[in-house]
């Protein structure tokens, strides 16, 4: 993406320096955690009675469901109030969208209308077009949609095949097919990214354009309940002032949306993986073999406490990209440029949350054994619609490669420096991985070639960056003071023997010093009781 | 109609409490809630408005600084404004009856709306000894509320034990609400962004009045675990165990 012209930013900072604060759960406020509630009140009362229908692929619900959503205020979170909307930081929406996770299909649906598809018209619109589209985007009585991929380019969007053509009689006629564009079966308004006489350009489009047609519902592996279908654009008409932003400068909103977007679906990660971690724990406590709770065997604690300890990670280095992200747009610096900037902390976020959680729900599945596999159990379906949150909005390997290529650019540019010293394990982390990169990478050049190299490096930052974040909020908090400690402990423990096997087989890698010597077993039956007690929940 | 919603903050009736070794709730890792019959309550006053009436409603709580929370949520419900009655006193039921006995005097609602009781003592007095303090009428364990048009007051239904019971009760007066009354509604967000802008006014409980506690709190005690049940394999063998135990006893 274009980063020109910025760099009193200061993303990818965790990188060099060492950490100074973070946000973590504990710090929102009374009515942030009130509209937290409200949200969960209304997925039990609206949402969760239509959740069967929708999952059996009835979605002629969700655009009622996502007018409700309106109603209520959550599909407006984003907006700025002269929208309809309620300008909440990313941390508040970071929460509320946890809180949907509980319908995944709800969920997606509606992080895509209000995030992807709603922000690059937030960002790069024209004032008469924010006026007309947003205000009914914030109600929920439009539904918005990001139509970026096609069949042929999915990673590499920048070589979509779609092309628009400017009419002399003013408009555009666009040519082409957008796929797997979630909202598709019932979103009034697309994003589309097309070629304008060969330049990568973005173009509100309505539904009721002539021309415009939707494909049939893909058959998916989950999220059932949420609409994916191709956009079929055959010389579809859009008006004159139908572009959005700039011509030649689609990758802007394609990027700077993504940012936010991945917020968003680590956060609906992260909620499906605690769900996970809930009924896990629910059903070791009932389940009984040989005489016993299965929660009280050695392995079944394991499984537990490694869920625990890697959600707990997870959730810090969410609510601290969220936290980041609120800073950057506090800067002064325009909006898409401080969105843009977290590319780093966003990449981390997502990564670790849609990592954990998928790990979370098989251990899960696991726990409940044959049932697990059973339709009739809550498992199964977790378990599908988890897949796809390691592709959408970016693979796990393009995140960790736009991760360390982002990070590679930055040194290179001189915006980033070698870490500073320091004896806490992250710090080391940081060093050792950083040798590893001026001995892998010459000059900080670019990435294609050593993939391997730089998905690796890439796992160091973003186990860095969860780590800091987790051991300044285990320091802070108070809530479950003991939970949060030995969550801390054990994930400590696991991401520097992570990082290690990393290290020994990078080149310019060297192992660093493990700093606890607890012993992993008794860290393991620890945590599980700790969990096992708190429902497994609260933390 | 002014209508006074009291509500409570208690600890969230699905937490587990713990006690701590003093014999006092443990508050660390606690989470706070309005009393769920209070939001009943609270609920119903915001219907009576809906349903036309011209209502002026504010929700009362009796504590210390950390009752806003509940309050500035009661406000988010729908309620026009919030007055604290602030004390750090463990109040038991008389003292807080007296100050808001003392608050009715002062501001004279047609109508005071409450839980039956709350769900962290349970000690449903404090509606009865406030309608007594006031001499007003009074109607408890409502499940129905109607407004009689123009008799200036309420058609009142209970579930007694032998069926259901109306009555009319005359304003002003106390109802107490029961759980099958109305579901709450969940509050929108904007609403829970303007309830920070909405007035809420403080006023020492000592300028009210300065009752004297009647009951003090001596210790909690977690109840022991109870020892896990049998399954009897016939109706025999469950016959002999329950006369074995009765005999114990």
């Amino acid at each position: 993406m274009s980063t020109d012209a910025f760099s009193p930013l200061q993303g990818g900072a965790f990188l060099e320096k060492p950490p100074t604060g973070t946000f973590f759960k504990e710090l929102f406020t009374a009515d942030e955690l009130f509209m937290a509630e409200s949200v969960q009140q209304f997925m039990q009362k609206e949402v969760m009675p239509c959740a069967a229908a929708m999952e059996a692929g009835e979605n002629g619900q969700m655009p009622g469901l996502l007018l409700k959503a309106g109603e209520l205020g959550l599909t407006g979170a984003a907006l700025p109030e002269r929208y309809g909307g309620l300008n909440l930081p990313k941390t508040t929406q970071t929460l509320l969208t946890q809180c949907t996770a509980v319908c995944p299909a709800f969920a997606v649906a509606c992080a895509v209308h209000s995030g992807v598809g709603a922000l690059p018209l937030l960002l790069f619109g024209s004032d008469e077009q924010k006026m007309r589209f947003l205000p009914e985007l914030a109600a929920g009585r439009k539904i918005a949609a990001f139509a970026l991929t096609e069949a042929d380019s999915g990673s590499d969007a920048r070589a979509a095949h779609t092309t628009a053509v400017l009419l002399d009689e003013g408009g555009y006629r666009l040519e082409g097919s957008k796929a797997w564009i979630t909202n598709g079966g019932f979103a009034h308004l697309f994003t589309v990214f097309a070629q304008l006489n060969g330049q990568f350009s973005a173009f509100l489009v309505e539904s009721d354009a002539p021309g415009f047609a939707r494909g049939r519902e893909e058959q998916k592996l989950g999220l059932h309940g949420c609409s994916t279908r191709r956009i079929l654009l055959e010389g579809a008409l859009a008006p004159a002032d139908s572009l959005l932003g700039e011509p030649g400068q689609g990758h802007l909103p394609a990027f700077c949306a993504l940012n936010p977007g991945r917020l968003a679906i680590g956060a609906i990660a992260l909620g499906m993986g605690r769900r996970a971690l809930a009924l896990a724990v629910e059903y070791a406590k009932q389940r009984k073999q040989f005489g016993r709770a299965i929660a009280q065997f050695g392995l079944v604690q394991r499984m537990l406490a490694q869920s625990a300890a890697q959600l707990w990670l997870a959730e810090c280095a969410l609510y601290r990209a969220a936290g980041e992200m609120d800073a950057a747009l506090l800067s002064g610096a325009p909006m898409h440029l401080a969105l843009a900037d977290c590319a780093i902390e966003c990449a981390a976020a997502k990564l670790i949350c849609t990592e954990t959680a998928q790990q979370a729900i098989d251990a899960c599945l696991q726990i409940h054994g044959g049932y697990g596999y059973s339709e009739e159990y809550a498992p199964a379906q977790l378990y599908r619609d988890i897949r796809v949150f390691r592709i959408f909005e970016g693979t796990s390997e393009v995140v960790r490669l736009s991760l360390a290529e982002a990070w590679l650019k930055r040194l290179r540019e001189g915006r980033l420096k070698e870490p500073q010293k320091g004896d806490q394990t992250a710090d080391r982390l940081k060093q050792a991985a950083f040798a590893a990169l001026q001995a892998g990478f010459e000059g900080f050049g670019r990435v294609q070639e050593k993939q391997q190299q730089a998905a690796d490096l890439s796992d160091i930052a973003i186990a860095v960056y969860a780590l800091e974040a987790a051991e300044m909020r285990s320091r802070q908090t108070i809530r479950n003071r003991t939970l949060a400690e030995t969550a801390f402990q054990l994930a400590l423990q696991q991401q520097t023997m992570h990082c290690n096997v990393l290290l020994q087989r990078l080149p310019g890698g060297q192992r660093v010093e493990m700093q606890n010597d607890l012993n992993a077993y008794e860290l393991n039956s620890t945590l599980a009781q700790l969990v096992l007690e708190n429902e497994g929940g609260v933390f | 109609m002014k209508i006074f919603t009291p509500i409570k903050r208690v600890p969230d009736p699905y937490a587990k409490v713990r006690v701590t070794e003093e014999g006092r709730l443990d508050s660390e890792d606690l989470k706070y809630t309005i009393n769920p019959f209070d939001e009943i309550a609270l609920e119903e006053a915001l219907r009576l408005r809906e349903a036309g009436e011209e209502t002026d409603i504010t929700a009362v709580a009796v504590g210390n600084e950390t009752c806003v929370d509940q309050l500035r949520q009661a406000l988010a419900m729908g309620a026009d404004r919030a007055i604290l009655i602030e004390t750090e006193a463990e109040a038991d039921a008389m003292m807080v009856s007296i100050w808001l006995a003392e608050l009715c005097r002062q501001e004279k609602p047609d109508l005071v709306l409450m839980g039956k009781q709350s769900t962290d003592e349970e000690n449903s007095q404090v509606g009865p000894r406030l309608a007594g303090l006031l001499q007003w009428g009074q109607a408890t364990f409502a499940s129905k509320i109607e407004a009689d048009e123009g008799a200036h007051a309420l058609r009142v239904t209970r579930e007694v034990e032998d069926g259901r019971e109306t009555l009319q009760v005359a304003l002003p007066a106390v109802v107490t609400v029961d759980l099958r009354l109305n579901e709450p509604r969940y509050v929108a967000l904007p609403a829970i962004l303007r309830a920070r802008s909405k007035p809420l006014q403080r006023i020492a409980a000592s300028d009210l009045a300065e009752p004297v506690p009647g009951i003090e709190l001596l210790a909690l005690e977690t109840p022991p675990p109870r020892a896990p049940g049998r399954m009897a394999a016939s109706l025999d063998e469950f016959c002999s165990l329950l006369q074995a135990a009765l005999n114990a006893r």
